[in-house]
């Protein structure tokens, strides 16, 4: 041990005194340097771990709003569907019944017009009828009065008498 | 009580239908002086007519009227008297031709409340009905 310091010529009281400068000087820079830079450190890192926690939870909420956001709009958008479905099938109700309304309607139209016709066409052929008849009757007075003399007059009352006895 | 015309017709044919003629002059001057008692003589024609009506009822005679076209000869006159016998079955028919060009031809037959018409206009009239049906 003796020659170890001797080789090396360590010096005991230097050495002691170092040791102890080492030790004031590692006391002084713990105390006033690392330490408070330990609780700085710790409080930043609990700090950093709040935000990372809070920013979890925003997170999760802003998921949950998302969420729910798609389902609201999921679900306005079934009503909105029930409501287009339903809105279609009233809308469709209601061509089909104007539409067999105004078939109704056309077809009492056409009724009538029909109607109409038939009368102005029965009316047409009386008139026509009686125009005819007049012609004919007017004709056959000229001709009768004309070829019926008195011999026929007497053969014509000798034939209705006849014909009544029978 | 006032007496209608029909009832003075019937008094006088009861008391003339079974007298010969001078008893016949007598009732019916009596029947008129009880016209003018009753002061019914301007009833006098309306009662000849109701009488005439009683009359020929009574004695199977009727009155008729014929209406012809052109005037009738004596063989249609007298198909005409035997027809209107048969049909209405009196004993003597009383004609009274009237000429009525307006029915052309045939015959228009009166008697009684009965119309038989047998003219060429009733013909036509028919015919033209038929045409316009």
């Amino acid at each position: 041990m003796e020659n170890l310091i001797e080789t090396f010529h360590i010096d005991i009281k230097l050495l002691i005194a170092q040791v102890i400068n080492f030790a004031i000087v590692f006391s002084v820079l713990y105390f006033f340097a690392l330490k408070p830079l330990i609780k700085v450190m710790g409080d930043r890192t609990k700090k950093i771990e709040k935000s990372i926690k809070d920013a979890r939870k925003i997170e999760e909420k802003l998921s949950q709003t998302d969420e729910e956001y798609l389902k609201a709009i999921s679900r306005a958008k079934k009503e909105a569907n029930i409501i287009m479905e339903k809105a279609s099938v009233a809308a469709e109700e209601k061509g089909k019944q104007q539409i067999a309304k105004a078939k109704e309607e056309i077809g009492r139209i056409i009724n009538h017009e029909k109607e109409q016709m038939q009368i102005e066409k029965a009316k047409t052929l009386k008139e026509i009828k009686k125009e005819v008849a007049d012609l004919v009757v007017a004709s056959l007075e000229k001709i009768l009065e004309e070829k019926v003399d008195s011999k026929k007059d007497g053969e014509l009352i000798r034939k209705i008498v006849k014909s009544t006895k029978q | 009580m006032k007496i209608t015309c029909k009832q003075y017709a019937e008094s006088l044919y009861q008391t003339v239908h079974d007298k010969n003629d001078s008893r016949i002059k007598d009732a019916i001057k009596n029947f008129f002086q009880i016209l003018v008692q009753n002061n019914d003589l301007a009833k006098a024609d309306e009662i000849i007519n109701e009488f005439v009506k009683i009359w020929n009822k009574e004695n199977g005679i009727i009155e008729a009227g014929v209406e012809s076209a052109k005037a009738l000869d004596d063989n249609i006159v007298k198909l005409l008297n035997n027809y209107i016998a048969e049909l209405s079955g009196a004993k003597t028919v009383i004609l009274n031709q009237t000429v009525n060009k307006y029915i052309l031809g045939g015959v228009i037959i009166k008697y009684g409340d009965k119309i038989l018409d047998g003219s060429l206009r009733a013909r036509l009239g028919e015919l033209k009905s038929r045409m316009i049906q």
